[in-house]
C-alpha cells in the first residue's frame, strides 16, 4: 500500500524531458528500475485514499452524533441557555377604577458560592455591605460556614440586583422569583389581605379568592437557547385582573377621615362602610387599625383580622329602625301611631330609661317618628310590647341575624340568637333588643339590615369583588351570589326612610346634615359589656346615613369604639365622620342635590341658548 | 516493442489519432521538426450513439440541477440559522420587555399612591365637597333615535369633578 503510493507520488514527478506525444517508447535504459503506475491505477489509488478519509469522518461524525450526542447537546444547552423570568404566580387585583392594589413582583434572592469567589471573603463583603445595607460582618460570617450555596439575603429589589450584577464578581448568583407586592400599602390592607414571604396567601381576598388568583405554572424557570421556541411557551406577563367594587378614591377619603376621628376622640379603634343598597356592592370599607401588607411581619397580631366582620357588637340605637319595619309590617303599629314615653320604667329587678333622662327628664306623648328623633329607649320597648315576643323572635330569624350575610371576604363571624325559650319567656330580654341591647351582631350586618330599609325591604349580599376583568373592563367571570330576598314589604320600609330623615333633619342626626341633600340616618351610643359582665362606661358609638333619600343609593355606617371625652355619643363622634364621608360620596358618584333652592345661595341657572345659535 | 510498452489514453478518444487530438501547445521539442504548412486537419467525428447523447444531456442536467440544490440547500440553512437567531433575539427583547412593563406598571401605582397620600396629608380628607362642585344638568340631544331619546328623558348630571390626585 504504502509503496504504491510512493510510486504513485514517484509518478507526479516526471522527469524533466518531455515527451513528446509520438514517443511512447520505452524510457532510457536506466539502472533503477522505474515503475510506472498506470494512471488508472493512480486514480484508483486517490479514490481509495479518499473514500478512506471519507469512512473516517464519517466514522467520527457517528461516534459524535450517537455515541456522545445527547453530552454534547447538553453542554450546548448549558453553553446557550438564558433563564427565563419566573412567570407570575397570581393575577394582579385593582379597585373600580383600575388601580392597582396588588400585583406581582420580580425579587432577587443572593446565593454566595465562596468557592468561586477570586478575592478574599472580607472584600466581598465589604463590596456588598452597601449595596444590600447588611454589616460586612454578617455577610462575612455567612459566608465562612459553607463553601458554596449561603443564601445572603433576598427580597433583593431589581435595582439592587442590578448593581450587585454589575459589580461583576464571580461566585455570586441571583435567583430570581416572583414575590406579591401592594403599592397602596395600609389603605386596601383589610380587603385585599396579604400573601406571606412563601407565597401563602393568609387573609383577605387573597385566601377567599385562592384558587381564582392563582395562575396556573408552567415548568419552573425554564431556560432557552438558540434553538427554536414554540411561540406558546412564551410566558405571559399578563393576567386578566381581579376587579373589586371599591372605589379607591373613596376608600382613601374614608380611612383619613377614620383615622382623624379616631385621633379626635382618642378612641380604641373604628370603621366606616359605605354600601350601594341595591346591588349590594361595597364602595368603601376602612378599618382601623390596618397594617401594611408588604410588611406584614412587623403588625400586631390583632390588625390583621378585619373586625367589621369578625367582631361582634351591640348595635345599639342603630337597630331602632329595624325593630320599628318589624313592627309595622307586623301590623302591631302604623305609622301615625302614638305611644307614651315614662323616660324610665322598670322591668322587674332592671331599670331602662331613655338617654336623656337623667338630663332632660323628658316624658311624654310621641308619635312613631319622634321616638327615632329623640331615640327614646322607653318608646321601643312600648312599641315592641304591641307584638308577642314570638313573632317578635320569628322576625329576628327572619331577617338572618344569626346568619352570615356571606360576603365574600373571609372570616365572617355569626352572631348566635339568644336561644328561644329564654328570648319569648323573659320580658326584659325583649326589652333590652327593643333599643339594640342585649343583641349581638357584626357591623356588617347591621349595614346589609339598614340597606333594606333603604332599597325597599330586600336584603341584598354585600360583595367586594365585582369579578375578573379583561383589558376592556369586560366581566370575564362573576362570583355567584345568592339573590336579594324581600324581607320587609316596601311600605314599611320607606315609612321607616322617611321617619329616618327626620332623626337627621330636627332630630339627634343634625350633624349628618349635607346642605342641599336629603340625608337619613340613625345615631347610636351602645354601652360596653366589661369582662365582668356587666355594662361598664365604655361606649361603642355609631351612626348609619342613607343618601339620597328621594331615591336611595348609598347607605354608610360608621362604628367607633371606646371614643374617649367626657361625653361621647353617635352624634357627636361618628355622625360627623358619615358626613365627611358623604359629602365625598355624593361628589365621586355624581349624585346631584335634590334641588337647586335647598342649596340657598350661590345657584346658577344655565342659560338655556337659541336653538341653532352659538354664543361667543 | 514500443507496441508492448504503448500506454493508453485514460480517456480512450475513439477514431481520433494522437496526432491530432493533442492541442497545438504541444511544443515542437528538440529534433522535432514540423512542416509549417503541415495544417492541424480536424478530423470528422462520427455521430455520438443516441444513448450515449441522452446520458450525456442527463448528465448534465442532473449537474446543474445539483447545482442549483446545493446553493438553494446552502441559502436554506443559512435563512434557519438566521431565523432562529432572529427568534432568540426578539424573545429576548419580549422578555426585557415583559420585565420593563411589570417595573413601570408597579412603579406608576406606587407613585399615584404617594402622590394621593400627599395630597390627603396636605388638604386632609375634607377636598371633596359638594359645595365646591358643579352640577351641570345635561340636555337631552335629539339625535334622531328614538330609544336614545327615551332613555335620556331624565339624563344624569354630568359632573365636574374637582382636581382629586389622580397621580399623574
Amino acid at each position: 500500500m504504502v509503496s504504491s503510493a510512493l510510486e504513485f507520488m514517484a509518478t507526479l514527478f516526471p522527469p524533466r524531458r518531455r515527451r513528446s506525444p509520438a514517443q511512447f517508447s520505452p524510457p532510457p535504459r536506466q539502472k533503477q528500475r522505474r515503475v510506472v503506475v498506470s494512471p488508472r491505477r493512480r486514480v484508483l489509488i486517490v479514490w481509495g485514499a479518499l473514500m478512506v478519509a471519507a469512512l473516517l469522518l464519517l466514522g467520527r461524525l457517528a461516534h459524535l452524533q450517537v455515541l456522545e450526542g445527547s453530552t454534547l447537546h447538553s453542554i450546548a444547552s448549558q453553553q446557550q441557555a438564558r433563564p427565563q423570568r419566573p412567570a407570575i404566580a397570581r393575577r394582579p387585583i385593582v379597585d373600580s377604577n383600575g388601580m392597582l392594589l396588588a400585583a406581582d413582583r420580580i425579587v432577587y434572592t443572593l446565593y454566595g458560592h465562596p468557592m468561586l469567589f477570586q478575592q478574599p471573603i472580607g472584600v466581598i463583603a465589604s463590596t456588598l455591605s452597601p449595596l444590600l445595607d447588611v454589616p460586612p460582618e454578617q455577610l462575612a460570617t455567612q459566608l465562612k460556614q459553607q463553601p458554596s450555596g449561603v443564601r445572603l439575603l433576598d427580597g433583593i429589589s431589581e435595582d439592587t440586583a442590578r448593581r450587585v450584577r454589575q459589580l461583576r464578581l464571580n461566585g455570586l448568583e441571583l435567583i430570581p422569583e416572583q414575590q406579591r407586592f401592594y403599592p397602596q400599602q395600609d389603605l386596601f390592607s383589610q380587603i385585599v389581605g396579604f400573601v406571606n414571604l412563601d407565597g401563602e396567601a393568609q387573609t383577605g381576598l387573597e385566601v377567599a379568592f385562592k384558587n381564582r388568583l392563582s395562575l396556573p405554572h408552567s415548568a419552573v424557570a425554564r431556560s432557552f437557547g438558540s434553538a427554536t421556541i414554540p411561540i406558546a411557551e412564551l410566558i405571559t406577563n399578563q393576567a386578566d385582573p381581579l376587579q373589586l367594587t371599591v372605589d379607591g378614591r373613596l376608600q382613601r377619603v374614608a380611612q383619613e377621615a377614620l383615622r382623624k376621628t379616631l385621633r379626635e376622640h382618642g378612641a380604641k379603634r373604628g370603621t366606616v362602610m359605605v354600601m350601594e343598597v341595591n346591588s349590594g356592592a361595597i364602595h368603601a370599607l376602612a378599618v382601623e387599625p390596618t397594617f401594611d401588607p408588604n410588611r406584614y411581619f412587623d403588625a400586631n397580631l390583632d390588625w390583621l383580622k378585619n373586625w367589621a366582620l369578625t367582631d361582634l357588637y351591640e348595635p345599639g340605637s342603630t337597630l331602632k329602625p329595624i325593630n320599628i319595619a318589624i313592627a309595622l309590617d307586623a301590623g302591631a303599629i302604623d305609622p301615625d301611631d302614638t305611644v307614651y314615653d315614662d323616660g324610665r320604667i322598670t322591668i322587674g329587678p332592671w331599670t331602662i330609661q331613655n338617654s336623656d333622662y337623667e338630663a332632660t327628664g323628658r316624658q311624654g306623648t310621641l308619635t312613631i317618628t319622634d321616638v327615632l328623633k329623640y331615640s327614646s329607649n322607653v318608646g321601643m320597648v312600648r312599641i315592641m310590647n304591641q307584638m308577642p315576643a314570638t313573632e317578635f323572635y320569628a322576625w329576628l330569624e327572619k331577617l338572618g341575624i344569626d346568619e352570615p350575610t356571606a360576603i365574600d371576604l373571609p372570616a365572617e363571624n355569626v352572631a348566635p340568637l339568644k336561644d328561644r325559650e329564654q328570648f319569648v319567656n323573659s320580658t326584659v330580654e325583649v326589652a333590652t333588643t327593643a333599643f339594640g341591647q342585649g343583641i349581638a351582631m357584626t357591623p356588617i350586618k347591621l349595614l346589609q339590615l339598614q340597606a333594606a330599609i333603604a332599597n325597599g325591604g330586600k336584603l341584598v349580599t354585600p360583595h367586594v369583588v365585582r369579578g375578573v376583568v379583561d383589558d376592556d373592563g369586560t366581566l370575564k367571570w362573576q362570583p355567584l351570589r345568592p339573590a336579594p330576598r324581600q324581607v320587609f314589604s316596601p311600605e314599611a320600609a320607606n315609612a321607616v326612610l322617611k321617619m329616618m330623615e327626620a332623626v337627621v333633619e330636627t332630630g339627634t342626626g343634625k350633624a349628618a346634615q349635607i346642605p342641599g341633600y336629603r340625608v337619613a340616618g340613625k345615631t347610636g351610643t351602645a354601652q360596653k359589656v366589661t369582662e365582668a359582665g356587666v355594662y361598664g362606661n365604655g361606649r361603642i358609638t355609631s351612626f348609619v346615613g342613607v343618601v339620597p333619600v328621594e331615591a336611595p343609593r348609598f347607605v354608610v355606617l360608621a362604628v367607633i369604639d371606646e371614643p374617649s371625652g367626657d361625653n361621647p355619643y353617635g352624634s357627636t363622634v361618628s355622625a360627623p365622620l358619615v358626613k365627611t364621608v358623604m359629602e365625598s360620596l355624593v361628589v365621586l358618584e355624581g349624585i346631584p342635590p335634590s334641588s337647586a333652592q335647598a342649596l340657598g345661595s350661590g345657584v346658577i341657572l344655565p342659560q338655556v341658548a337659541p336653538a341653532g345659535g352659538d354664543s361667543n | 516493442m514500443p507496441a508492448a510498452l504503448r500506454t493508453e489514453d485514460v480517456f480512450p478518444q475513439p477514431h481520433r489519432s494522437t496526432v491530432a487530438s493533442r492541442p497545438l501547445r504541444a511544443m515542437p521539442s528538440g529534433g522535432q521538426r514540423r512542416s509549417p504548412r503541415a495544417s492541424v486537419q480536424v478530423l470528422p467525428r462520427s455521430p455520438l450513439p443516441l444513448w450515449l447523447k441522452g446520458l450525456l444531456l442527463v448528465q448534465h442536467a442532473s449537474g446543474l440541477m445539483t447545482g442549483v440544490l446545493c446553493v438553494t440547500a446552502i441559502a436554506a440553512y443559512g435563512m434557519t440559522v438566521h431565523t432562529q437567531r432572529q427568534l432568540s433575539q426578539a424573545t429576548a427583547t419580549l422578555s426585557a420587555l415583559q420585565e420593563q412593563q411589570q417595573q413601570l406598571t408597579n412603579a406608576s401605582a406606587v407613585f399615584q399612591h404617594h402622590l394621593a397620600e400627599q395630597a390627603i396629608a396636605a388638604e386632609g380628607a375634607t377636598t371633596v365637597q359638594p359645595q365646591n362642585v358643579i352640577f351641570l344638568e345635561v340636555e337631552p340631544v335629539s339625535t334622531g333615535d328614538r330609544a336614545v331619546d327615551a332613555e335620556s328623558s331624565s339624563p344624569p348630571p354630568t359632573v365636574y369633578r374637582p382636581p382629586f390626585p389622580m397621580g399623574y
